[in-house]
């Protein structure tokens, strides 16, 4: 455990947008839903805890209308069906913390234009389902050839008999790889015979849609070791930018 | 004497290193590139006799032993 700065928020994906770099303040917030259930005869009002968390965030940022970036993940969210989001605070590194929401609903688009000022660009979630955190097993990044992590499998010491989630995003497909780009989530007893454990379903569109960020999850037990595996056919040696993380039900 | 190897057929696709130096740079907790690593992937069905750690994948239930009398599968 350790401080952490803003220099280490180096993830945030939101629907297949990687709109980091517009990005300049997020607040994760996660509350209880309590009711109040004070009775005759007491002097202190009392809450109860109903089991039920609720998930909202807020991002601050910059205005950006490049292809890809914010304007264009955000500008058709209000009213659209809800997004696998992922964003990690200590680094896109392996290993590293992240954490997933099954499904962003996004509440609103904030535009903000003010004299002497860059635009600015705003916007709100709320959960539609679990918010989870898990260990990034592949970083946010290229590869140009079918490739795998299993030389840097994330050890989560133990195997799971809970099973766990995968998250799988992809930020970046040229048409050439769009010929069935297909991630999946790898398990060993041993660090050294792999197998799938849940895979994402194939990615055959160059642009942005809801395959571009899939959770799949699994109750099957998972082994000690986790890495990634990505193929794409004859797609390759165009680059493909993707993201694989893992969140263990324990 | 001819040296009889022991037959698995795996009950699900799986891959792993087959060059014993690999291997035991694993082991030792050395990293090893996806390159170097050079996995074999194995389909379903397939009989194979260069897995390791049998043991631990036939209790996990991703291969199980071919005995002589049990023929089937495919090929090493």
């Amino acid at each position: 455990m350790a401080v952490r700065g803003s220099d280490q928020a180096d993830l945030f994906v939101i629907g297949g947008y990687d709109i980091l770099g517009t990005l300049t303040q997020l607040t994760d917030k996660i509350e209880a839903m309590t009711e109040e259930v004070t009775v005759l005869g007491s002097s202190w009002a009392e809450h109860g805890y109903t089991g039920l968390r609720h998930w909202t965030m807020s991002q601050n940022g910059f205005y950006n209308d490049a292809a890809l970036s914010a304007h264009a993940a955000l500008s058709t969210g209000p009213g659209a069906g809800p997004r696998v989001l992922v964003y990690g605070v200590e680094g896109n590194v392996s290993g590293e913390a992240f954490i997933g929401v099954q499904g962003a609903v996004q509440v609103n688009y904030e535009t903000i234009i003010t004299r002497g000022e860059f635009h600015k660009a705003n916007a709100e979630y709320q959960a539609n389902g679990v918010v989870e955190e898990g260990r990034i097993i592949r970083p946010l990044s290229g590869a140009v050839a079918t490739g795998n992590t299993t030389n840097g499998a994330i050890d989560f010491t133990a195997s799971s008999t809970g099973g766990g989630a995968a998250y799988f995003v992809i930020t970046s497909l040229p048409a050439a790889t769009a010929t069935g780009l297909q991630l999946d989530l790898m398990h060993s007893p041993d660090n050294l015979t792999f197998t799938s454990y849940v895979g994402a379903s194939p990615v055959t569109s160059s642009a942005p849609n809801s395959s571009w960020a899939q959770r799949v999850n699994s109750t099957a037990p998972v082994q000690r070791y986790v890495g990634a595996r990505w193929t794409a056919g004859t797609g390759f040696p165009s680059t493909a930018t993707f993201f694989v993380g893992f969140s263990t039900q324990r | 004497m001819p040296v009889t190897l022991k037959r698995y057929r795996a009950l699900r696709p799986v891959e792993y290193p087959t060059d014993q130096a690999v291997i035991r740079k694993i082991r030792n907790g050395e990293a090893v590139s996806y390159a170097l690593r050079k996995n074999k992937r194995v389909k379903a069905g397939d009989v194979v006799t260069d897995i390791p750690n049998p043991a631990l994948l036939i209790e996990k239930g991703w291969i199980e032993e071919v005995k002589n009398d049990d023929e089937k599968g495919g090929d090493a």
